[in-house]
């Protein structure tokens, strides 16, 4: 038998949400829709938030977690971080030390437990010189894209809301954009997740990723 | 009375267990695999140039530097892991009869090597070399499709890594490892193969390495 004082406090838990918010996602069909994209510009992912928040390593986990997926469904998918405009240029530096005591020449074979292995000969490379196609114009952009046989640009933000009641939770949205170098609307597509007592951001930043991916791709 | 507080104490941390260990969430996923067969399927593509992989990871972790700011960073991404599953990917294809060529080791142009060594009277010393030049990677898209011709590569190899977010008390996350093989004459998917593995906590090499063996498992050229 439950204790009457103890009642109000039954009636206020059993009123808590105990399970998270379903994810809420959002499809919108473009003016493009009907003409197909088949090879995406994938920009790079905008997660523009406090820094301690979203870090590079978020927004790059997202990047190929799209990429991946919209890869998979059959789009070709161009990393816009790896196309070059002009040639870039590779210099790479190493050192070794030598000694007079020792051979100069390393036995072909050293992977035996009573003679380790020394350690990794130090390799700087650095690549520079060239134009990357973030660093081109946008209508040098807008050549290039077209030459390779680019017919739209992906666009993905990843958004963190205002921390809001007794757990700070936030509201996390990643969405996506497809539209074609005229900048007509393919798709978007749209996820909200909640943090705090449901999810921590990892988490929510990977529920909403999915969700806003599989909204899109499973038409 | 006494006797009756003792059991229920010394009881709590096993039910506790129990109920833990009757949580679905303490079970891992089987591994996923999911193939694609794409439009070039029947395109004879057997020499393939391989490139580096990209990773993704939301398994981060606390960093503190010397002035004890902490920030999160990813391990599982480094170069050598990367390397790693590079290499047994592409040995996967090589052995099931794909012609693999590593983009990292295709010139773009002729390279330039300067070696210098410099010894003190007793014979020690240091000895340096730089090279500059350009790779596959750093070419143009129209320099790249030139390569691709001299060399005689009729695909393109890339692969994607992911790593979730750690979920529950034990941090299981989920590892995916896709293989994604096109043509390079129009860039129409031949096949992709995706591998999903749900792993513990502190389990990440080993399980892209799994993942990544699983996904070039079964993939053979025309």
């Amino acid at each position: 038998m439950v204790p009457v004082r103890w009642l109000p406090l039954l009636i206020v838990l059993t009123g808590c949400p105990w399970t998270a918010p379903t994810p809420l996602a959002r499809v919108y069909h473009g003016p493009a829709f009907r003409a197909p994209a088949q090879t995406l510009a994938a920009l790079p992912v905008v997660c523009a938030t406090e820094p301690e928040l979203c870090t590079p390593a978020h927004a790059a986990a997202v990047a190929n977690a799209t990429r991946m997926t919209l890869e998979f469904a059959g789009y070709s998918v161009v990393d816009s971080e790896l196309l070059n405009a002009e040639m870039r240029r590779r210099t790479t530096k190493a050192a070794v030390s030598v000694s007079a005591r020792a051979p100069d020449v390393e036995p072909a074979v050293q992977r035996n437990e009573f003679l380790p292995p020394p350690d990794a000969i130090p390799v700087d490379s650095e690549v520079s010189g060239g134009v990357t196609w973030a660093q081109a114009s946008p209508a040098q952009q807008q050549d290039l894209l077209g030459a390779i046989g680019v017919d739209a640009v992906l666009q993905t933000r990843v958004a963190f809301g205002v921390a809001h009641g007794l757990s700070g939770q936030r509201t996390i949205t990643v969405s996506m954009t497809v539209s074609r170098l005229d900048a007509a609307v393919v798709w978007a597509s749209s996820c909200d997740v909640e943090t705090g007592d449901y999810h921590s951001n990892e988490q929510a930043i990977e529920l909403a990723t999915r969700c806003a991916l599989e909204s899109a791709t499973l038409w | 009375m006494v006797n009756l507080a003792i059991i229920a104490v010394l009881a709590a941390p096993a039910t506790l267990a129990l109920g833990a260990g009757g949580c679905t969430s303490a079970e891992l996923a089987a591994p996923q695999v999911h193939a694609r067969i794409g439009p070039a399927a029947a395109q004879r593509v057997k020499r393939v140039v391989a490139l580096p992989a990209t990773c993704g990871s939301l398994a981060l972790h606390m960093v503190r530097d010397a002035t004890d700011h902490a920030t999160w960073e990813v391990d599982e991404c480094s170069r050598a892991a990367l390397e790693g599953i590079d290499q047994a990917v592409r040995a996967a294809l090589d052995f099931a009869g794909y012609e693999v060529i590593d983009a990292e080791r295709v010139n773009a142009t002729t390279a330039q090597r300067h070696e210098a060594e410099q010894r003190n009277g007793r014979g020690d010393g240091e000895r340096t070399s730089q090279t500059v030049g350009a790779t596959f990677n750093d070419a143009t898209p129209f320099e790249q499709a030139e390569i691709l011709q001299e060399l005689g590569a009729d695909g393109v190899l890339n692969t994607r890594i992911w790593i979730g977010a750690d979920v529950g008390m034990s941090g299981r996350r989920t590892v995916a490892v896709q293989v994604r093989l096109v043509a390079s004459r129009d860039r129409a998917l031949v096949w992709a193969r995706r591998c999903e593995l749900e792993v513990g906590a502190g389990r990440d090499p080993l399980a892209m390495e799994r993942a990544a063996r699983c996904a070039a498992k079964g993939a053979r050229p025309q």
